[in-house]
């Protein structure tokens, strides 16, 4: 409220997304996988409520809102796979899954 | 307010790098839960309190609580940290490493490069519109009762609606209102739900059917025995 400057907000999204797509790139399981998705969508939300902060506008909690619905119904969808994963392979190793055979 | 900001931003960044780390996947997640409410934290400073409540509410009660019932149901042991830890070598880290510091370091570049661009604008650009001051005005309107509050609030939806076009005319950035201390505490719920319900309403129509299809696939996905004798049905 009292002058924190919008680049350093937009800083700390950048920064944290980056830590999200770096796990996302390095971790091979499946549910550190999906963490590592939460923390870069929360990190486009931290941007989004930045921006509207900037402007004065509630726009940005509204586009926080629905990334927020969008987070609940990925990580659900992605859970249910990863159980399902589970009893299939035995294992939460992403790259047991690399195979497509219907 | 700012060394609050800063404080919880460190403590956001801190916890998130324990979570991409860590190889107990409930240690992660419970650092998970710091790092958001951190960042809810950030959210109350800059000025968002009913995001605040809602980051609390739903990342770190509901979402993170369905993260723990997975990890309850799957029964990983010492085994899987193990494996965990044989998975994480330190060379893995090399590249993604890289790749994301040279992208940190391409943002803060830009950042950096623009230097306090929107006062400037706005000191050459057209006097600030009115949607600083329609706000202000909803929030002298909510200290009445409910009814014209009901009443008010759908015509204090107009100079929103019209508030939102202006900035395709007049591009140049108003004065930065997180400076301003009334135009800050102006982001309340009322404004987000009037802004949600007005021009957004299709956008909750399509989160709700986004929602119905999360639903419906979590469901389907979750029915064990189906796929299973079909699956053994055709092997056999």
């Amino acid at each position: 409220m009292t002058g924190i400057p919008p680049e350093h907000a937009i800083l700390l999204a950048a920064i944290l997304f980056l830590l999200g797509l770096t796990g996302v790139l390095v971790r091979r399981n499946v549910i550190f996988i999906l963490m590592s998705i939460e923390i870069m969508l929360n990190a486009a939300g931290l941007a989004f409520i930045t921006a509207g902060a900037a402007w004065g506008q509630p726009d940005g909690q509204v586009m926080f809102i629905f990334i927020l619905s969008m987070a609940a119904a990925e990580v659900s969808v992605g859970l249910a796979l990863v159980l399902r994963m589970y009893h299939c392979f035995k294992t939460l190793d992403a790259d047991a899954a690399s195979k497509m055979r219907g | 307010m700012n060394v609050i900001f800063y404080i919880s931003s460190a403590i956001a960044v801190l916890a998130t790098i324990l979570v991409i780390t860590r190889t107990n996947a409930v240690h992660a997640l419970l650092y998970l839960v710091v790092s958001l409410l951190a960042v809810a934290m950030v959210f109350f400073t800059l000025g968002a309190p009913f995001a605040a409540a809602l980051e609390v509410i739903i990342y770190a009660g509901a979402i993170v609580v369905l993260f723990i019932f997975v990890v309850m149901m799957l029964n990983q042991g010492p085994v899987s940290i193990t494996q965990e830890r044989a998975w994480l070598r330190p060379r893995m880290w090399i590249g993604p490493g890289i790749l994301s510091l040279v992208l940190l370091g391409e943002l803060v570049y830009v950042l950096a490069g623009q230097p306090a661009s929107p006062p400037v604008r706005q000191s050459a650009g057209p006097p600030v519109r009115q949607s600083t001051g329609a706000p202000v005005s909803q929030l002298g309107r909510s200290d009445r009762s409910d009814e014209s509050d009901m009443s008010d609030g759908s015509d204090s939806l107009r100079p929103r609606v019209s508030s939102l076009k202006p900035p395709d005319s007049n591009l140049p950035l108003p004065q930065s209102p997180i400076r301003n201390p009334q135009s800050a505490i102006s982001q309340s719920p009322r404004a987000v739900g009037l802004a949600l319900f007005g021009p957004y309403a299709i956008g909750v129509e399509l989160a709700s059917l986004l929602l119905l299809a999360g639903l419906v696939a979590a469901f389907h996905l979750g029915a064990p025995d189906e796929s299973k004798n079909r699956k053994g049905g055709e092997r056999s």
